[in-house]
């Protein structure tokens, strides 16, 4: 039997104003996270990133169509258990000190209190925060509270965690911490992991699977493995002798996608795999050109998300 | 087994109550006038109590420790705070950034109004017990009176307390109400504090100019300071309360008949008591804002299921 999705969407939609002044910010996302993956939720800012991650945490209604956490339908106490939710700017009761506050969120969760006391001074040791077990909120730095904010969402250890945006407004060591925290959870701990960043190279780091989402329509839902591949397949990279020429006929061949000129070099999508490869060598015959370089390039997930940003027609 | 999560938020409520802060604020804000007006008394000698008995110096002080109760004690302060301190629990949460985390967690948000209202009341329940007790206690020893006098005191401190916790009910739980819809608390609070202003002062000042306009018109439908003091008689009623406080009671709340004149002729004194304008019954006045405040409580919660928190 089929493992059912820890997250599933359908249809899912937000929008925000009536009549002219209507919004969708969320248009139709289907989304599936099967369990132990961490998928990266990618898109711009504005994209609909956040709006989505507030549906799913129970904190928005959705406009229409559904979703489901572990089978529970979002926004119940049922699907809440279930996960960890830590947001983009936490913000805590700047009063309390990061263990009280750890309890009093724990208790919520549903521990009692002895259990929820131990686990914050676990949780707080675990993110290399025991020195200010018993320090106000108040007196913490930036990146202080973004780990609180994951101790938070790991309190009653979620089998879950719904990140968003983790790593903004942090500076490099505090970035490269909560990334290495991701991995440690997902590898150590199995908990399956929906991140969304705009930050691409983190998350490339850590995802298995990811969606990209713009302007809250979905752009592509794939693992990160088979995205490279297809993508980088077909893109080429090209040095010759006259590269603008080639530039020039290259953009007239008709399995050639994309076509342009970067760091003097020509760069290549074809649409389908050998065709380029095979009529090459005739065209650099035929036009007096002299090979310099020719490779296949492996591409980053950042520039995926370019290309797929920037030309909605391509489907993973 | 762990606690019910209406209690993890209240009791986290109540603790923020009890800040030092808060409560040494509330204590102040009660105790200043009932305290200065006693050392005036006594500074003044306006009582003579050396030349009563005992019996004499308790009905005095019970007489005006009712009307203190309903001015000040039970009265403006008690509505200001509920007002101040309910008109933030969702919005003020909201404004915070706090509601995101909270309404993530696998917690009704009705549990987290309740849990914050009950908080509320459990601090007025202790902190108004506090304060009635320790009133009557330093008006018979600054002026220097027999423990009998304060025993007897004693006697008002229930029905009193029991009306505090009503005027606390009625106006925490608006308040509250308007904490789930509004987003703006202190918005919610200057119009809040504005319109309780305008209806204690504007009732009692149409009331008692053109009273003609206040009956004809039935303005004593809208006037809450009416139904409170119709409350305050219910709690108070067994009190037997002196003519004279009637007068002011009757002044501030126009529950007492105070037109035409209010000696006897025949005898030239006052009647043992003014006559009510019973408009409403006391049950009336009491089942019709607890109805209110029940209403707007469950609307306020049924707006929260839905708001969006951002």
């Amino acid at each position: 039997m089929p493992e059912s999705p820890v997250i599933e969407t359908r249809n899912l939609t937000k929008a925000f104003g009536i009549g002219k002044n209507k919004v969708v910010a969320v248009d139709r996302i289907n989304i599936k996270v099967m369990k132990g993956q961490i998928h990266g939720f990618l898109g711009p800012n504005g994209a609909g990133k956040s709006t989505t991650i507030k549906m799913l945490v129970g904190a928005l209604m959705p406009s229409s169509g559904e979703a489901y956490i572990m089978n529970n339908k979002i926004g119940s106490n049922a699907s809440k258990q279930v996960f960890g939710y830590a947001p983009e700017r936490p913000c805590f009761y700047d009063d309390m000190v990061s263990v009280e506050y750890l309890t009093y969120i724990g208790q919520l969760c549903g521990l009692r209190k002895s259990e929820a006391r131990s686990r914050a001074r676990e949780l707080l040791k675990w993110l290399d925060l025991s020195d200010s077990t018993e320090r106000k909120i108040k007196y913490f730095s930036a990146g202080m509270k973004q780990k609180l904010g994951l101790a938070q969402a790991l309190i009653h250890e979620p089998e879950l965690l719904i990140l968003d945006e983790p790593t903004a407004n942090l500076d490099p060591i505090g970035r490269a911490s909560i990334i290495e925290k991701i991995r440690q959870l997902a590898k150590e701990k199995k908990v399956t992991i929906f991140v969304s960043s705009h930050i691409l190279a983190e998350i490339e780091k850590v995802a298995d699977t990811v969606t990209i989402i713009d302007k809250g329509k979905m752009l592509l839902e794939s693992d990160v493995k088979s995205l490279k591949q297809h993508f980088a397949g077909h893109h080429y990279i090209i040095s010759c002798s006259n590269n603008n020429s080639l530039l020039k006929i290259l953009k007239a061949r008709p399995y050639v996608s994309k076509c342009w000129m970067e760091q003097d070099q020509v760069n290549v999508i074809a649409s389908k795999e050998g065709e380029l490869q095979e009529e090459l060598p005739q065209i650099l015959i035929k036009n007096k050109l002299i090979l310099e370089s020719f490779g296949k390039i492996s591409l980053s997930l950042e520039s995926i998300f370019m290309e797929v940003v920037t030309d909605k027609n391509v489907k993973a | 087994m762990s606690k019910p999560k209406i209690l993890v938020i209240a009791l986290k409520t109540l603790e923020d109550f009890f800040s030092l802060k808060t409560t040494v604020f509330y204590l102040i804000a009660m105790l200043i006038v009932p305290v200065l007006f006693s050392l005036i008394l006594r500074s003044q000698n306006a009582m003579n109590f050396s030349n009563m008995t005992l019996e004499m110096q308790a009905i005095i002080l019970t007489n005006l420790f009712l009307v203190f109760s309903f001015l000040w004690i039970s009265g403006l302060p008690l509505v200001l705070f509920s007002i101040i301190k309910c008109s933030g629990f969702i919005s003020g949460e909201d404004n915070k950034g706090t509601l995101l985390i909270l309404v993530s967690k696998p917690v009704k948000r009705s549990e987290i109004i309740l849990g914050k209202f009950l908080a509320f009341l459990l601090y007025i329940a202790i902190m108004q017990a506090a304060i009635l007790l320790v009133v009557p206690y330093i008006w018979t020893l600054i002026n220097g009176l027999d423990l009998y006098v304060f025993g007897k005191l004693l006697g008002a401190v229930i029905p009193v307390y029991l009306y505090s916790l009503f005027v606390a009910i009625i106006f925490g739980s608006i308040a509250t109400a308007l904490s789930s819809i509004s987003r703006n608390t202190v918005r919610t609070v200057i119009v809040l504090v504005f319109v309780t202003i305008l209806i204690f002062f504007g009732c009692a000042l149409i009331r008692n100019n053109i009273g003609q306009v206040y009956g004809n018109y039935g303005l004593y439908n809208f006037d809450i300071n009416y139904h409170l003091g119709n409350a305050f008689n219910y709690f108070t009623g067994d009190l037997k309360m002196a003519p004279t406080m009637q007068v002011v009671l009757g002044t501030f709340s126009g529950t007492y008949r105070l037109s035409g004149s209010l000696v006897d002729p025949d005898q030239a004194i006052m009647p043992p008591s003014l006559p009510e304008y019973n408009y409403f019954s006391s049950t009336y006045s009491i089942v019709l804002w607890l109805a209110i405040a029940i209403g707007l409580m469950l609307f306020g919660i049924a707006f929260f299921e839905k708001r969006p928190i951002y």
